[in-house]
């Protein structure tokens, strides 16, 4: 019985699809009966990023290289295998012969913006990442976060007002997003345009089913802004907000807990 | 056997149109008893008017002798033979067939009666003892094209598979059959499945070989389609949307360009839209982890629950992640869930999926492109309720008062305060639903074949998420990625290693260390409101529903953990929530219920529904308990109120027995008392509490499978001719600071008559007359 237990689950073992090591073995089985076949390398060095062996993966694209397989997978994948090895400048290289070939690679440029703004370049990486945006059907919010918050690290003249203009163009394109609406009420407030935060903030409240929260960070605005009676007023509203939650909501430790962050607010507003 | 007929006959029930004629590894009728099928009233057996109904059954591949049998036939006969029946609505959709046949050693085909094929086998008449031409190898191949021959309605394939020698040592057999369209005509050559799903709209999807215009006419009933969606813009990627429908309707469809119907009605084609937000309605959802193998391991994990659910809707399907091995392609998603997989299914039940890491092979979240984006069409911004999160990567939906979040652990930013982080803490706190449910693809908590104490994606989902979606008092956390079923106690504050869990702080509530089972110790209860309010979550991981792997399991966290082959099944109705582990085989393996009392009120009286207990009251968890009746003797009479009798009569299992001060004589019996239950019988060391059997009677009889402790008691006088003293034990005895005085068996001083098991704890002291 035992043997047959063991069989089941070796051929299990063998048969399951999709697990990495096991596939990366296969493959070097492969290349073991094949040592010069650069594709072999090309996919075994794939799979070793995906297992985030990074240093075994550099190690077969380097393999393609010196045996004159340079295209787009190959520079890519010695690109990331670079840049997960902290040689962001050589990873640049290799990103950058990808572009060379197809300037709109959309995991080239996000590979490269990544680059850049590992190596500091933060103007370069903001434009990159707008670069990506335009060219994407369908980008994601987190997009336009991180080229915000690459313009937001760029010193160059006009980058604050770039910094705020690619939320705003995120806000057009995909909707009214929290994330990205919570992150330019954050860019007004950085640079100073308190109006124009408040006016996002008193917007994000009026869409929003559950207000606890906004006005609660509408308030933090205000105390920042120096208005504790303007505050005061949106606490005092979150309050009467979680009074009136169902039982079952306003008991959870969340809520609890952001009660007392009002709570205390307050009391600090009344010294 | 039962699970399969069903499956026939839900195939061959529905209205469709597809190339896809017959699959390989679907089920065929065989006949394997040594001989040729007998005729029926001149009937042959490969005609189509045969009756094959008492044939045996099963799933491809058929045969014997080489091990990768799906359905293993008789090695005693020389020639198999096998009938599938199949139905084609409009026989001007294909201009060809393409036959596709797995053999060993020889076959001849035959279609609606008349010989279309002969594959390595003599000219002339084929009878049950011609042979093969020659070997043909295990698992030759061979494929032609041939002319449509088929007719409207049910056709009928029927295939012979001879041996080449009578000592040949194996049988094979497959068959794939698909239709060529015709010139100009579009068949659907994926879906229709169901999207983004709400109470007043939904999408249906589905693929043509050319581009035609989207129509679907719909209606409350199948011969009643009265209205139509329509998309003039000819595509072979078919999204079109219906709105203006009222909440948890059904509606039947049917798929049609200008010129044909493609998708003809039937009745299990339709949808069903959602109930209202936050109206209360039963949910039951089938839950799949890891389901892209494509093989027969994942297509007994779906028999199973097609057989378990029968004629049940089911309202959404869950896929989990890697739904399609290796890398999510869009040939791999067509082979491991558009075709002969879940197309039965996914064209009546709405589908959601999270992204697992095979997928994102393919396809990438940041821009939503790939295979995986181009195929789903999911909410961004909050179309299903929920909070707008502008990806398909993450999102949320409702369905009545469940609230499902659905999170990316894969490619995605997974650190506090990111984007997937913030939009996930908004939309928590924008749900009042009843009951949340939260799912994503790396597992939290696993010993399967990852281990969440190692791997980077699922230690930080542990980390960062869970502290988050407790907070918001989640109740359901659904994984895979692990390929096993693990599944938890009711868990709360545990997000570290494996190592640092602890049973009694990181469980919820009374039964939150127990197994969840109202049949054994009870569901677990969460408190809807009160100071525990919220607390306590069950984490399933469920990466089995195509393929298992070999794994240590035994996390902690786990009350049940199995490498075991099987998908889930979750069903909310109010206040209950129960999931159940469904094997491949049909059996239930594990089950949990969660209840959410909506009358609780901690520290408020209730009934628990124990005659056994008293002083019922909520507790902080909102289960209802009470504690066990105290239990005193207040008289010192042989029977009546108040006295030992009575009271070790009225007694439930496991209470203790005390003396009132007033008993200061002695009880004297005149007949034993049986022990049917376990107790214990409590005296003072100060209170002197003696029983006598007056040299009549035993005192106490102990029956087989009962405990009786009796502490600080004087039994004297007990007596019986045989099986003598004060007590005969037939179950477990314990003995604590006991006297036995004069006790008698005949005339023979003896203290107990024992049978099974006496422990002497201490201070037995024993006196003869």
């Amino acid at each position: 019985m035992n043997c047959l237990i063991g069989a089941l689950l070796f051929s299990c073992f063998v048969l399951s699809h999709g697990d990495l090591d096991l596939r990366i073995l296969e493959k070097s089985n492969q290349i073991a009966s094949d040592p010069l076949d650069q594709e072999l390398y090309l996919e075994r060095g794939e799979l070793y990023i995906l297992h985030e062996e990074y240093l075994k993966a550099k190690l077969d694209f380097t393999f393609c290289l010196d045996h004159k397989l340079d295209n787009i997978h190959v520079l890519l994948g010695m690109s990331k295998s670079l840049l997960y090895l902290n040689s962001p400048d050589s990873a640049l290289q290799y990103v950058e012969r990808v572009l060379t070939l197809e300037q709109t690679h959309l995991s080239a440029l996000e590979l490269k913006g990544t680059i850049l703004s590992a190596l500091g370049n933060y103007c370069a990486a903001a434009t990159t990442m707008e670069q990506l945006i335009s060219l994407a059907e369908r980008p994601s919010p987190a997009l336009f976060l991180e080229a915000s918050k690459d313009w937001s690290s760029c010193i160059e003249n006009g980058s604050s007002q770039k910094e705020v203009k690619i939320l705003e163009d995120g806000i057009k394109r995909i909707g009214t997003i929290g994330v990205i609406q919570k992150q330019l009420v954050s860019s007004y407030k950085r640079l100073g345009r308190y109006e124009d935060a408040i006016q996002l903030m008193s917007s994000i409240i009026e869409q929003s089913n559950l207000k606890i929260r906004p006005y609660f960070e509408r308030a933090q605005l205000y105390i920042e802004m120096h208005s504790p009676d303007k505050a005061k007023e949106d606490l005092n509203m979150s309050l009467s907000l979680i009074d009136k939650l169902p039982v079952q909501k306003k008991s959870l430790a969340s809520i609890e807990n952001m009660r007392s962050e009002i709570v205390v607010l307050l009391s600090e507003l009344k010294k | 056997m039962k699970i399969f007929s069903f499956v026939i006959f839900i195939l061959l029930l529905s209205g469709t149109s597809y190339c896809q004629l017959i699959y390989p590894g679907s089920v065929w009728r065989y006949y394997d008893a040594g001989m040729e099928p007998p005729l029926q009233s001149g009937v042959t057996w490969y005609q189509s008017s045969y009756d094959a109904s008492l044939w045996n059954m099963g799933p491809a591949q058929l045969g014997y002798g080489d091990g990768d049998e799906a359905t293993v036939i008789s090695s005693a006969t020389l020639t198999a033979y096998f009938r599938q029946s199949f139905t084609v609505n409009d026989v001007g959709d294909y201009s060809g067939l393409n036959l596709q046949l797995t053999y060993d050693d020889g076959a001849v085909v035959y279609l609606n009666g008349v010989e279309m094929w002969r594959v390595n086998m003599p000219a002339g008449n084929i009878t049950y003892n011609t042979f093969a031409s020659s070997s043909s190898g295990d698992n030759a191949m061979a494929s032609i094209t041939a002319p449509n021959t088929l007719v409207n309605g049910t056709n009928v394939l029927a295939v012979e598979i001879h041996q080449h020698a009578a000592n040949s040592s194996d049988i094979s057999f497959d068959f794939n059959l698909t239709g060529v369209p015709a010139a100009g005509i579009a068949v659907i050559t994926r879906g229709p499945y169901l999207q983004r799903a709400n109470d007043t709209s939904i999408i249906v999807r589905w693929r043509t070989n050319i581009a035609s215009p989207s129509i679907i006419d719909y209606g409350p009933n199948v011969a009643s389609l009265t209205s139509s969606a329509i998309e003039m813009t000819p595509v072979t990627e078919h999204i079109l949307m219906i709105d203006s429908l009222s909440a948890a309707s059904l509606y039947f469809y049917q798929i049609r360009n200008l010129i044909d119907t493609i998708l003809f009605p039937a009745p299990d084609v339709y949808f069903k839209t959602y109930p209202a937000p936050g109206s209360v309605a039963p949910l039951t959802a089938w839950i799949l982890g890891d389901c892209g193998t494509g093989n027969i391991n994942a297509r007994n994990v779906r028999n199973a629950y097609y057989s378990y659910i029968g004629t049940q809707r089911t309202d959404l399907m869950l896929f989990l992640g890697d739904n399609a091995y290796n890398s999510g392609t869009d040939a791999e998603y067509q082979t491991a869930v558009y075709q002969n997989m879940y197309e039965e299914k996914l064209k009546n039940t709405i589908s959601w999926s999270c992204l697992g890491n095979h997928d994102g092979i393919s396809s990438n979240s940041s821009t939503q492109t790939g295979p995986y984006y181009d195929m789903y069409s999911f909410p961004t911004l909050g179309e299903c309720g929920g909070e707008a999160s502008g990806t398909e990567a993450y999102y949320s939906f409702d369905f009545g008062a469940v609230h499902f979040i659905i999170l990316n652990s894969y490619d995605v930013d997974r650190s506090v305060g990111g984007p997937m982080y913030q939009w996930c803490e908004a939309d928590l706190a924008n749900t009042n639903a009843t009951w949340i449910i939260a799912a994503w693809h790396h597992s939290a908590y696993s010993k399967g074949s990852h281990d969440s104490d190692t791997d980077t994606y699922m230690t930080q989902m542990r980390q960062n998420f869970l502290p988050l979606l407790e907070s918001y008092g989640v109740d359901l956390v659904l994984s895979g990625h692990s390929h096993a079923y693990e599944r938890t106690y009711l868990l709360n504050g545990h997000y570290g290693l494996s190592s640092t869990f602890n049973l009694q702080t990181n469980t919820v509530g009374v039964t939150g260390s127990g197994s969840g089972q109202i049949s054994n110790d009870g569901a677990y209860y969460k408190a809807p409101v009160g100071s525990q309010s919220g607390k306590g979550a069950v984490y399933i991981t469920t990466g089995s529903s195509g393929q298992i792997q070999a794994a240590p399991l035994g996390h902690p966290a786990m009350y049940y953990n199995a490498i075991s082959l099987g998908s889930c099944v979750l069903k909310i109705n109010t206040d209950t929530l129960s999931v159940i582990f469904l094997r491949q085989t049909g059996a239930i393996d594990d089950q949990f219920t969660i209840i959410k009392n909506p009358d609780c009120n901690p520290g408020v009286a209730c009934d628990d529904l124990n005659p056994c207990t008293t002083n019922d009251k909520w507790d902080n968890y909102c289960y209802c308990h009470g504690v066990p009746f105290q239990r005193i003797v207040t008289s010192t009479a042989d029977a009546g109120p108040g006295s030992m009798r009575e009271i070790i009569s009225s007694a439930c299992a496991g209470d203790t027995i005390r003396f009132s001060a007033t008993i200061t004589d002695t009880i004297f019996l005149s007949s034993e008392i049986t022990i049917d239950k376990n107790l214990v019988i409590l005296g003072l060391s100060a209170q002197d509490i003696v029983m006598s059997g007056q040299l009549i009677t035993r005192i106490f009889h102990v029956l087989p499978l009962t405990h009786l402790t009796i502490s600080n008691i004087t039994l004297c006088k007990g007596y019986q001719f045989t099986n003598g003293g004060a007590i005969l034990n037939d179950g477990s005895l314990i003995l604590e600071h006991t006297q036995f005085i004069a006790n008698m068996q005949g005339a023979t001083p003896k203290a107990w008559t024992n049978h099974n098991q006496v422990l002497i704890k201490q201070g037995i002291n024993y006196i003869r007359p």
